[in-house]
């Protein structure tokens, strides 16, 4: 049996020995958003640079703090300094600022972000804290407490930041006192529905049977949402802690992880951690010396996005082809194996180790009444700063896009929350607070927590299409309006876009959705037309100028405009003509240029080279 | 059951806990449209024509898939749903080819331009196999769809044709997945699941691998659920709604399972899984579902007596084969005249052809004294149980079994037995679905066999199993520690006397159980009248060969010839055309030892009569009493007054199950393999051949 305390008195060691080392600490954010960005590059031009400068330094790798749009990110900690971060390294920079650092004994703090802890007795150059940058100032970290901060590979690192203690002292309550304080907490489930988490887990604790399943969804298959997968790179202890939590109030005996296949660094990471867990005692049998006994198991989905609905995703575990089944009975009665089970989402699982450690009031006191706590969103599109985000829930559009995404370059048009089949919400919802009942009111979802941001450039009616592509090639095909009715909505918003729509096409649009949220089986069917009729109650004059006029607005549907030069904008400076890769740009230089639209492939190449505003989309002849 | 009160349409009705919502309805009969349900298979919800509004739950929940609860409120007939109904069921209609659906003149043309039929692809209603008979069409009458407000959305398929006895067109496939579950339901390897995504999802084999490669065991019940034109037969694809339907037993082999005879103009143009369930429980093995039509109404059947003269054919009168039969007969010695009697023929042919050769020819009964040991196959009778037995078992020994394709639908009892808890012990060699399937798998060659099953019978129950013990002694072990053993012994095993020695050995050890199934139709009826040593009366060189339903394989100086095919060699000097089992009534004696009803669908083809009848005939030519016969039902009465005999004679017994041609699992039917009659088995067989090789 293990001694927690002392563990984690040990692990406090380690990470003490980190904070106070006498050589030089350099972290790189080496989540799969920092990878993509180069930070595998990075990391090795560092290397290279320490090599060939007779330096040392301890090189540790961390998961992501958040901001996208800065990555890579790396920090540089050296003796009596406080942590800095910097973002938006090459390998170039990153070579020269680790050397001008360590050289120095101080890091260059002219393109520093910030200073992260510990700030106690250590020069911090008089740079403002990390958290205080305008994208994170704003936000709650709870979930993502330790993501960008702790090595996500190191069990010590997580202990030391109080980890595995919210389940210490869940095995201290009786399960019903644990799904108690859940209840109290007002968590309801992330991945979508808002579900209240307690009530599931009293349904499924009810059933009375042997086996019971404990199921975390980790298949994140929304375009553009990232949410779980930066949890689980950045600190997978939390979300298994929340796991041991969870089967402990419900009673189950074997939880199953479903993770895309997609995510290796994830599953490696979680693959890691359980092995971390079982040489710990804090998986298998009598876990810390008590009664409980449980085992995970990683299941990794094959990339169908139907398999994010409960009901599919328990048939692909059970080895068969990923549909969903109608409900009753419900998972909690007869899930996975046809055993009771619960399935809870990554983030309402990475939730539990706070609610437990700091207790129910304490989260309580963020969020709204109904919806309380925080929320993690992957804000991106057309926003100056994107990236993975944590608020509580309640704070507005408004706040998520402007203050803490920086607004957008062009005029804001929509956002989409929810991912595709979400809605799409224009201007006038943007004082909405995101909650789950204010969003069902506007007519979109929460869904796991997708903010897709669209400007003037964007046209509501090509994203509505893409979606729908998106949905009636991801449907399972099992229930007919489903399958087939959101072919042809995907169909129909085609005609539209390519000047082939007839002025009928609006009102089958209209009837076709309501088809589909009414008769599909799953969620998937019933919230596929979402975009659609979002964005037509909102930008009705979009579509019916796409319909009518067979004129698209925002200059994206190819055969719906033509790029015009307006001659009192245009300084003839030719950037247009020279990256026209038809030529069908012609004007001599300081006079005002033209565009022959019958060479023109609008491939929107000028539009984004003029610096005068002089480009515009018209309507055809 | 707990009954439960729940309302419909404001009437109060009580329900069972455990019924959906469907169920109850339509105890009441209350309708509610469907597409994917069907009778004995999981509810599905995919059609989504079931939808109903029920208070307290949110949207529209299907009926089909929803558990009746106390106290319910539904409604299945608001005008939101008769719209939701219209519109989904029109996106399934914009996939299919809809044109004679919502065509005004449909009537018309259906009158006047049945030419228009047997296309190749189908373009509408007027051009499918399925017309009238479709679901479809049933529900856009129901629904009163008289117009569809969607593009036409035809999904180019090409028509899978190169399957036997099914052809597949999935462009009128609506997706139900009736074919999908319920070839999950009955097989060990399904065979059919669905494909792609999305639009694109269309029901299909891993692999897009072709049916026989895929495993399919052409049972044929996906092509019965079929609601639509999408799976059809090939042989009767064309022939329309039967008139009449005939409960009957198919007589390929010693199962006996119940069919239903489908007749349409004085033909049978299909067969069905029958009504009694004791044997088949509703479920057939590709022989009797697609192999009878295609027999029954072969090209090749003999449809006038004839006789020989100087190499010359001339076709007779039934007065002038009878005489010329009789008269020769006359006046030959028992050791001069071979009779040969096929096993398929049924119960009443087989003892008048016995007591023809006793009482007529003088050919001498078996002499008990002569015998030493009764054959294992007889012992093993000593032991035969019911099918209705096999499903109460908790240990089941499978040898010589493969259910691939003969005897398929066993495999669902099977998969019953297993879920139930029954311990499954397979022996055998070659691959086969069971495999993967049973608790115990032994594999041994054919000679081997024999002394693995010793090894069975002399291990006993308290044999220490440990890590290394072999499959033998654990299945041993199971067996005679389990309270119902039985043995299920298929066609590989039914022809090896030493092996069929041991299992009785087996059988009598651990009072098991025993169904034996050798693929020769009506064998049980053969030892059952007493007629066997008759029927193999063999002479080496025989003056007069007297063939029933056998092939001539003899060299005679003079063949007769009786059978409802023609020979495939020999001479023939007197043919007379044989009625089929489908055409005449009877009894056919089944492994269980229980009589089964053959019924008379229809008449036989021109001349052709009843075995009975002629054997009768030229009884009564030949001056002999006792052969005034008018029914089958009277030799049945005689029948039973005779005495039956009970010494069988080992050798002949072995040498009846012994099996002159084909594979071991395929049916012989009249003195050849049913391949020979049936094209798609060629198809089949031969890979049979092929896996058993591989190994």
């Amino acid at each position: 049996m293990l001694d927690l305390a002392s563990r984690r008195k040990a692990a406090q060691e380690v990470w003490q020995e980190l904070e106070n080392s006498s050589l030089p600490v350099i972290y790189f954010g080496m989540a799969s958003c920092g990878r993509a960005a180069g930070a595998i590059e990075v990391r090795k031009a560092v290397e290279e640079a320490l090599d060939e400068n007779f330096l040392t330094a301890r090189l540790v790798d961390v998961g992501c703090i958040g901001p996208c749009y800065l990555e890579p990110l790396m920090d540089i900690a050296l003796p009596g300094w406080a942590r800095v971060s910097y973002g938006q390294m090459t390998p170039a920079k990153a070579k020269k600022l680790v050397v001008a650092a360590l050289k120095s004994g101080a890091p260059p703090l002219d393109d520093a972000l910030g200073v992260l802890e510990p700030l106690a007795f250590r020069q911090t150059g008089d740079i403002p804290h990390l958290f205080d940058h305008p994208m994170l100032k704003p936000q709650v970290r709870i979930v993502l407490r330790n993501c960008g901060l702790i090595d996500p590979e190191e069990l010590d690192h997580y202990l030391a930041h109080e980890g595995y203690m919210g389940l210490q002292k869940a095995l201290q309550m009786s399960p019903e006192e644990v799904i108690d304080q859940v209840r109290l907490s007002g968590l309801r489930g992330r991945g979508g529905s808002g579900f209240p988490t307690y009530k599931k887990w009293e349904i499924c604790r009810a059933v009375p049977g042997e086996e019971k399943y404990l199921v975390c969804n980790a298949d994140e298959g929304d375009p553009g949402a990232f949410m779980n997968r930066s949890l689980i790179e950045g600190d997978p202890h939390a979300l298994l802690e929340g796991i041991l939590i969870a089967a402990y109030a419900i009673g189950a005996n074997h939880g199953v992880i479903y993770i895309r296949a997609e995510y290796p660094l994830a599953i490696a990471r979680l693959r890691k951690a359980l092995k971390q867990m079982r040489e710990n005692n804090l998986l298998g049998n009598n876990i810390l010396g008590t009664n409980f006994s449980f085992e995970i198991k990683i299941k990794e989905g094959a990339g169908a996005f139907v398999c994010g609905e409960e009901t599919a995703l328990f048939a692909s575990i059970e080895g068969k082809r990923g549909m969903p089944r109608s409900r009753p009975p419900f998972p909690a009665v007869k899930g996975l194996f046809g055993k009771p089970t619960v399935n809870n989402n990554v983030e309402t699982l990475g939730t539990l180790p706070n609610i437990l450690r700091n207790g129910a009031e304490w989260y309580h006191q963020y969020g709204t009444p109904t919806s309380s706590g925080t929320k993690t969103y992957s804000l991106v599109g057309k926003v100056r700063r994107t990236g993975l985000i944590e608020v509580p829930l309640g704070m507005t559009l408004r706040q998520i896009i402007f203050d803490i995404g920086g607004g957008t370059e062009k005029p804001f048009k929509s956002v989409q929350t929810g991912g595709p089949s979400g809605g799409c919400l224009s201007a006038e919802y943007l004082d909405t607070p995101v909650d789950y009942e204010a969003l069902r009111a506007a007519g979109s979802i929460m869904g796991s927590g997708g903010l897709i941001v669209m400007d003037t450039d964007t046209c509501v009616v090509d994203i509505a299409h893409y979606f729908l592509e998106f949905i009636q090639k991801e449907s399972c095909g099992k229930c007919a309006p489903c399958r087939i009715g959101t072919r042809h909505l995907a169909e129909t918003l085609e005609r539209i876009t390519t000047g082939m729509a007839e002025p009928e096409d609006l009102e089958t649009l209209k009837r076709l959705s309501v088809t589909i949220a009414q008769g599909s089986l799953c969620g998937l069917g019933q919230s596929a037309p979402n975009s659609v009729i979002t964005s037509l109650r909102s930008f009705t004059l979009e579509y019916e100028a796409h319909v009518h006029q067979k004129y698209c607005p925002a200059g994206v549907c190819k055969n719906l405009f033509q790029y015009v030069i307006l001659p009192d904008a245009c300084t003839g400076c030719q950037a247009c003509a020279r990256v026209c890769p038809v030529d069908a740009i012609t004007g001599s230089l300081k006079q005002p240029h033209s565009i022959d639209s019958s060479i023109c492939i609008r491939c929107r190449a000028c539009y984004e080279a003029c610096r005068f505003n002089a480009i515009e989309g018209r309507p055809l002849a | 059951m707990t009954a439960l009160t729940l309302t419909i349409n404001g009437k109060t009705m009580q329900a069972d806990r455990g019924q959906t919502i469907l169920q109850a309805a339509q105890q009441y009969g209350v309708d509610i449209p469907t597409l994917c349900a069907y009778k004995d298979l999981p509810p599905f919800g995919g059609c989504r024509m079931c939808v109903v509004e029920v208070d307290g739950m949110r949207g529209f929940p299907t009926a089909c898939t929803t558990p009746v609860e106390e106290g319910m409120v539904i409604r299945t007939e608001t005008s939101t749903l008769q719209s939701l109904r219209l519109e989904t069921f029109n996106m399934l209609l914009s996939e299919h080819p809809l044109s004679c659906l919502v065509c005004p003149e449909n009537g018309n043309c259906t009158e006047c331009m049945m030419t228009i039929r047997k296309g190749g692809v189908t373009t509408g209603c007027g051009s499918c196999p399925k017309d009238n008979q479709c679901e479809l069409q049933t529900l856009a009458k129901r629904l009163g769809v008289d117009d569809i407000r969607l593009p036409v959305k035809y999904r180019m398929y090409p028509v899978e044709k190169y399957d036997p006895f099914y052809d597949r067109d999935y462009n009128l496939c609506i997706l139900c997945g009736r074919c999908v579950q319920v070839c999950e339901k009955l097989h060990l390897l399904s065979t059919l699941t669905f494909v792609e995504r999305g639009a694109r999802t269309v029901v299909g084999t891993a692999f897009g691998r072709n049916h026989v490669d895929a495993g399919c065991s052409f049972c044929g019940a996906c092509v019965d659920r079929c609601p639509t034109g999408a799976l059809t037969e090939k042989t009767r694809k064309w022939e329309g709604v039967a008139e009449q339907e005939f409960e009957s037993t198919c007589t390929y082999c010693a199962a006996g399972c119940s069919i239903r005879l489908q007749v349409r103009k004085g033909m049978v143009i299909g067969s069905l899984p029958g009504n009694d369930y004791s044997v088949n429980a509703g479920n057939l093995c590709v022989h009797g579902r697609f192999g009878i039509s295609e027999v029954v109404n072969h090209a090749a059947r003999l449809k006038k007596p004839w006789y020989l003269i100087d190499g010359r054919k001339f076709e007779c009168s039934w007065e002038e084969a009878i005489e010329r039969t009789a008269e020769k007969l006359t006046g030959l010695k028992p050791g001069q005249i071979s009779m040969q009697v096929s096993a398929n023929l049924p119960d009443e042919d087989l003892y008048l052809a016995g007591k023809f050769a006793h009482q007529v020819l003088g050919i001498p009964q078996a002499d008990a004294g002569n015998i030493k040991h009764l054959s294992g196959f007889e012992r093993l009778i000593k032991h035969a149980a019911s099918f209705e037995q096999l499903r109460k078992a908790d240990c089941v020994l499978i040898a010589g079994l493969n259910t691939h394709y003969s005897l398929s639908w066993l495999e669902f009892d099977l998969k019953e037995l297993k879920r139930n808890g029954a311990f499954l012990i397979s022996i055998g060699s070659g691959k086969r679905p069971l495999d993967q399937f049973v608790h115990e798998l032994i594999y041994s060659r054919d000679d081997q066999a024999e002394s693995v099953i010793g090894q069975l019978v002399e291990t006993g129950e308290k044999v220490a199993i440990e890590k290394e013990t072999s499959a033998a002694v654990r299945s041993a072990s199971a067996l005679h520690r389990s309270v119902r053993p039985f043995l299920l012994i298929g066609p590989e095993y039914t022809g090896n006397a030493g092996i069929l020695d041991k299992l009785a050995l087996l059988a009598e050890k651990l009072h098991a159980g025993v169904i034996c199934l050798p693929m020769r139709g009506n064998i049980y009826g053969v030892l059952r009248s007493g007629a066997e040593y008759s029927i193999n009366h063999r002479v080496d060189q025989p003056e007069l060969l007297y063939c029933i339903g056998e092939q001539p394989t003899l060299p005679a100086a003079y063949t007769i010839y009786q059978n409802a095919f023609p020979a495939e060699s020999g001479r023939v000097d007197i043919g007379m055309p044989a009625a089929l089992f489908s055409e005449r009534d009877g009894t056919f004696t089944n492994a269980e030892l229980r009589q089964r009803q053959l019924s008379r669908a229809v008449d036989p083809p021109e001349m052709a009569l009843p075995d009975w009848q002629i054997i009768a005939a030229i009884a009564r030519k030949m001056g002999a009493a006792g052969f005034e016969f008018k029914s089958a039902a009277e030799i049945r009465e005689d029948f039973g007054n005779a005495r039956v005999n009970e010494n069988w004679n080992p050798d002949i017994v072995n040498a009846l199950l012994a099996l002159p041609s084909g594979q071991p699992n395929e049916p012989v039917f009249l003195g050849s393999p049913l391949s020979t009659k049936v094209a798609g088995l060629r198809t089949l067989f031969p890979s049979l051949k092929a896996e058993a090789g591989e190994r």
